[in-house]
C-alpha cells in the first residue's frame, strides 16, 4: 500500500491549496500548514513556508481574540 | 498512569519545513508551542546525507529564484547556495535506445544548498531551542476536553497528552487523516478533500546514483535525461559545487526501483553508492508506510 493509493492520484493535483485547507478545522483550534495545502509553490519547500506563514498567522489572530 | 499533561498555547505536528517554520512565527509572537515530530530527526521530506565531498539530497533537491520565502530563510541563516548545474547536452531515450540531444531542455534554472535542503529545517530547528522539538512523538489522537473546552488534547505514543489552545497540523492531509483520531470532529467535507489530497512525492522514488567524479562533464553532457522507457523517467545532475559529491539522481514509480542496482559498464562508470528513496513506503509521510527514520 502507498500514498497515494494508486498512479492516477499522482496527477490529481487540482486539490493542493484548496481553499478549505485555508480554513480552520476543529472548531476554529485547527490549522492546516503542509506545502499540499500552499497556495502558491505546492509541493515546494516554498509551499511549506507558505503554508506555515498563513497557519501561523491564524493561530496569532485566534490567540489574541479567543479567550 | 504514567500520563503527563502538559498545557502550551500552540501544538504543532510535525517537524518539516512548514512545522517548524510555523513554530517559529509563533513562538516569535510570544506563544508558547511545542513541535511533536513522529521520526526520530526533524526535516520530514528534506533529508540531506553526507557523502564524501560534502552532503547529498535524499528529499527535496531545488529551490528557486522567485520563491521568497525560502530566499529570506537561506539569507537569513547564511546557508550557501548554488546553480543547478545546467551545461552540456541532454539525453533522451526511447524503444530505440538513447540519444543526445542539442543543449539541455530538461533542467530549468534552479538553486541548491551547499549543505543540502535538510540545512533548512537544521536552521530552523535551532531557532526554537531546547526543549520544543519532541522527536519520535507519534500523535494518535486529538480530542476536546470536557473539563477544559479552551483546549485540545494532542495524545503522543510518549505517552505525553499536552493540552493546547490551538493545533497546526503540518503534516499532509491524508497522513493526518489517516493516521490521527479526531474522534469524528474531522467534520465533511474536509474530511473527504483531506483523504484525496496526494502527498507530494508520495508515490514517487529519488534514486541517487553517487560517483567517484561526474564523468558526464567532460563529455559535454549536462547528466539530464528523460526516458520513456524507465525505469527513471527523469534523471538530473545533483552534484555538489564544481562537481563534488558528483552525483545524478531520478524519479521512478515505487517498484520500479526496488530491485534497482548498480549495473557496472564498459562505457558507464559504476556508482559508489546508489540510494533509494521511497517515500511511499514512509509511515509518517505516508498514510500506510512501514515504520522508518
Amino acid at each position: 500500500m502507498t500514498s497515494p493509493d494508486n498512479v492516477d492520484d499522482l496527477t490529481k493535483y487540482q486539490t493542493y491549496g484548496h481553499p478549505l485547507f485555508g480554513e480552520p478545522i476543529l472548531n476554529g483550534r485547527g490549522h492546516w500548514a503542509s506545502t499540499e495545502t500552499a497556495t502558491t509553490a505546492p509541493g515546494h519547500i516554498e509551499g511549506a513556508l507558505q503554508a506555515a506563514t498563513r497557519a501561523a498567522q491564524a493561530v496569532v489572530v485566534r490567540l489574541a481574540t479567543v479567550i | 498512569m504514567n500520563e503527563v499533561s502538559r498545557v502550551v498555547d500552540v501544538a504543532v505536528i510535525g517537524a518539516g519545513a512548514a512545522g517548524l517554520y510555523a513554530a517559529d512565527l509563533v513562538r516569535r509572537a510570544g506563544h508558547s508551542v511545542v513541535v511533536l515530530e513522529g521520526r526520530d530527526r526533524v526535516g520530514g521530506r528534506l533529508l540531506s546525507v553526507p557523502a564524501v565531498g560534502g552532503t547529498l539530497d535524499l528529499g527535496a533537491t531545488w529551490f528557486w529564484s522567485n520563491e521568497a520565502q525560502v530566499n529570506e530563510v537561506v539569507a537569513a541563516e547564511g546557508l550557501v547556495a548554488f546553480r543547478q548545474y545546467l551545461d552540456g547536452d541532454a539525453m533522451f531515450q526511447n524503444e530505440q535506445g538513447a540519444q543526445r540531444m542539442q543543449g539541455n531542455q530538461v533542467d530549468a534554472p534552479s538553486g541548491r544548498l551547499v549543505d543540502g535542503t535538510q540545512s533548512i529545517t537544521h536552521a530552523l530547528a535551532a531557532r526554537l531551542g531546547d526543549g520544543v522539538i519532541h522527536l519520535e512523538a507519534v500523535v494518535t489522537t486529538v480530542s476536546e476536553v470536557p473539563e477544559a473546552p479552551e483546549v485540545l488534547a494532542i495524545a503522543t505514543t510518549c505517552g505525553q497528552i499536552w493540552h493546547a489552545r490551538q493545533l497546526i497540523v503540518a503534516v499532509p492531509p491524508a497522513t493526518a487523516e489517516a493516521r490521527i483520531d479526531f474522534g469524528g470532529a474531522l467534520s465533511e467535507p474536509v474530511r473527504s478533500l483531506a483523504a484525496e489530497t496526494p502527498v507530494w512525492m508520495g508515490n514517487i522514488v529519488k534514486v541517487v546514483a553517487h560517483y567517484a567524479r561526474p564523468f558526464w562533464r567532460n563529455a559535454g553532457l549536462a547528466g539530464a535525461a528523460f526516458s520513456y522507457t524507465g525505469p527513471m523517467r527523469e534523471l538530473h545532475d545533483m552534484s555538489g559545487p564544481h562537481g563534488t559529491p558528483a552525483a545524478v539522481f531520478g524519479f521512478a514509480q515505487p517498484g520500479a526501483a526496488t530491485p534497482l542496482r548498480p549495473k557496472p559498464r564498459s562505457s558507464v562508470s559504476s556508482p559508489r553508492c546508489l540510494a533509494v528513496k521511497q517515500r511511499s513506503r514512509r509511515r509518517y509521510t505516508s498514510r500506510t508506510g512501514e515504520p522508518n527514520r
